[in-house]
């Protein structure tokens, strides 16, 4: 894992793709202008040929433009992309038979039932999965004779997201695919992303869902104002940002053994209720084991912390910038 | 777009076609929107025409015989609604809607996607014709050796109408305007064609102008093929329907965009 310094131009980072394998994706130093925004600012990044890597960050952050770069449909103002080898504009062709993608927002033929749907997407590939296979995947037999009109918003999310993975594709982009799905359906989401991954498909998908992003992607990009600011497995981020993690217990004994601890950063106490922010919970429980602790309770750092973390320093980047601007 | 030529792309390009020539043809059918100004519209037309002529029979005074002069300009107000409001406006609001940008991101040729709505389209002005035919050939205004003309005349034409539709729909985004603008020209090209109202009513120039609109040969070809009313030179009127269509056709291949906004 690389960590890329926040404001600088992202460096060129490591897949966990062997050394002699060819990335699935490869992106350098992306820019996209739109007016005179940069939506995206110098982004770069590699994907392991059958991982799922999760593209992170507030709204705004340059995700769906990346994203909508990566599969042809933005020209990006400068750097490169490559997918399997591919350029999604030059080689559109060939691209286009290789590469799905379930966009953000996008409607289908809205008098067609779901099979009729399906049935249309597949006859534009040429090795599509069965109609049939599809419509279980995405769990809406029973909606199978019902118009595209009218299904529910999630069904609707989960029709776009069978018309990407009919095409049997060797790279699977999915913008923000849980958006709108009940528990059930994200779930059945998730199963179908990880069977996508077990066919050996490289799957990349932005989300705002953290607890989407720890428990499906190989490796997460955070995206913040249009750079990537870390990249890693969730447990790395959470690791090398330092999150902190905390142990919580009551006890009458003297803390003076936990506070001595090197790993111990902080000790907070409220009457009897003892707070310990720790980098490893592990040996704090087991010196707190020996104080007669009681209702011991050990919360770790989330991906969600190091998100709102970076996405706080942004802010207070930003508001410095204009603030020296404004002088 | 690269032309495929291997055997499996051509075999999946004839299944692609065949199913996007089902779902257009369920579209049309199944969007009461569509259904109304293709299939009703001009019905309500004819009708109009018929009741017309009850009141005002062609042996009656004035000279007018509303059901020869309604046969054609039902016929050809069929066949613009088929082209604009049945053709174009979907296809703008495909567009507006991210449907085709979802269609751009597969393999699907344009050249496939845009020849796939042809033949239900195709199928529904053959019906038109087949029924306004017959009521010129009951009434005795269309001569069987005319039939000939008369197809090559309305194949000709409804490719301009297409090719034009679909020059109209290559970039825009915007399905309402899209049919404010058609429903606007619309009309106005049904009056300058002179299937309403004799052309001799207008003032000089402006009678100069409708005359040399690519839809008023068409019109004066229909009234020449389909009730024998004498007109200009029927080669001439070909030569500028299918002239215009290759040019439209050319035109509207060449802008045509999946997307509603930057150029892939």
């Amino acid at each position: 894992m690389v960590m890329l310094d926040n404001g600088k131009r992202a460096e060129r980072t490591e897949s966990p793709a062997s050394p002699d394998r060819k990335p699935a994706i490869e992106i350098s130093d992306l820019v996209k202008v739109y007016g005179g925004h940069r939506a995206v600012n110098g982004l770069s990044l590699d994907v392991a040929p059958g991982e799922v890597f999760g593209l992170l960050g507030p709204n705004g952050a340059g995700k769906t433009t990346t994203v909508e770069c990566l599969v042809g449909l933005r020209e990006p103002t400068e750097g490169r992309i490559e997918v399997l080898g591919l350029d999604p504009l030059r080689d559109r062709a060939e691209f286009v038979r290789r590469v799905s993608v379930q966009p953000q927002e996008a409607s289908l033929f809205p008098t067609l039932t779901v099979e009729e749907t399906l049935r249309l997407w597949a006859s534009l590939h040429a090795a599509p999965r069965g109609v049939a296979d599809t419509i279980r995947r995405i769990g809406l037999e029973e909606q199978a004779g019902v118009k595209a009109k009218a299904l529910s918003g999630g069904q609707r999310r989960r029709l776009l997201l069978g018309v990407a993975v009919i095409a049997n594709p060797r790279v699977l982009v999915l913008d923000e695919p849980a958006a709108g799905l009940d528990p059930q359906a994200r779930q059945r989401l998730w199963d179908l992303i990880r069977a996508e991954r077990a066919d050996g498909t490289t799957v990349v998908l932005t989300t705002h869902d953290m607890t989407e992003a720890t428990e499906l992607c190989d490796r997460v990009g955070i995206v913040v104002g249009g750079r990537l600011v870390c990249l890693g497995t969730p447990r790395e981020l959470v690791h090398r940002l330092g999150v902190a993690h905390e142990v919580s217990f009551e006890t009458d004994a003297d803390l003076a053994a936990v506070e001595s601890l090197d790993c111990v950063t902080a000790v907070k106490t409220e009457g009897r209720r003892v707070t310990v922010v720790t980098d490893d919970t592990d040996e704090v429980v087991r010196t707190v084991a020996g104080l007669a602790a009681r209702h011991i309770e050990v919360r770790t750092g989330q991906l969600e912390d190091v998100f709102l973390r970076l996405a706080a320093e942004h802010h207070e980047s930003t508001a410095a910038e204009r603030n020296g601007a404004s002088r | 777009m690269t032309t495929l030529t291997t055997p499996s792309a051509r075999v999946r390009e004839y299944g692609a076609f065949a199913e996007l020539t089902k779902a257009n043809a369920r579209e049309l059918i199944r969007d009461p929107k569509n259904f109304f100004f293709v299939l009703v519209f001009p019905l309500i037309f004819m009708a109009l025409f018929l009741f017309m002529g009850t009141l005002n029979p062609a042996d009656g005074p004035g000279g007018f015989d509303p059901i020869r002069s309604g046969i054609p300009a039902v016929l050809l107000m069929a066949f613009m609604s088929l082209a604009f409001f049945g053709t174009a406006t979907p296809l703008i609001s495909l567009r507006q809607k991210g449907t085709l940008r979802m269609l751009g991101t597969t393999p699907l040729n344009r050249t496939v996607f845009i020849l796939a709505q042809a033949p239900v389209r195709f199928a529904i002005a053959l019906g038109q014709l087949a029924a306004l035919s017959a009521a010129a050939l009951a009434t005795g205004f269309l001569e069987p050796s005319a039939i000939g003309r008369l197809l090559i005349s309305c194949a000709l034409g409804l490719a301009m109408l297409f090719a034009l539709g679909y020059m109209v729909a290559a970039r825009m985004r915007n399905p309402e305007l899209a049919n404010g603008v058609l429903a606007l020209i619309m009309p106005v090209l049904l009056m300058f064609s002179g299937v309403f109202l004799p052309l001799e009513i207008l003032p000089e120039g402006v009678r100069a102008v409708a005359e040399r609109l690519p839809t008023s040969y068409f019109a004066d070809a229909l009234r020449q093929d389909l009730v024998g009313v004498p007109g200009g030179s029927i080669t001439t009127a070909w030569l500028v329907m299918a002239g215009v269509a290759a040019v439209a056709a050319t035109v509207a291949v060449t802008l045509f965009s999946w997307t509603d906004g930057e150029k892939r």
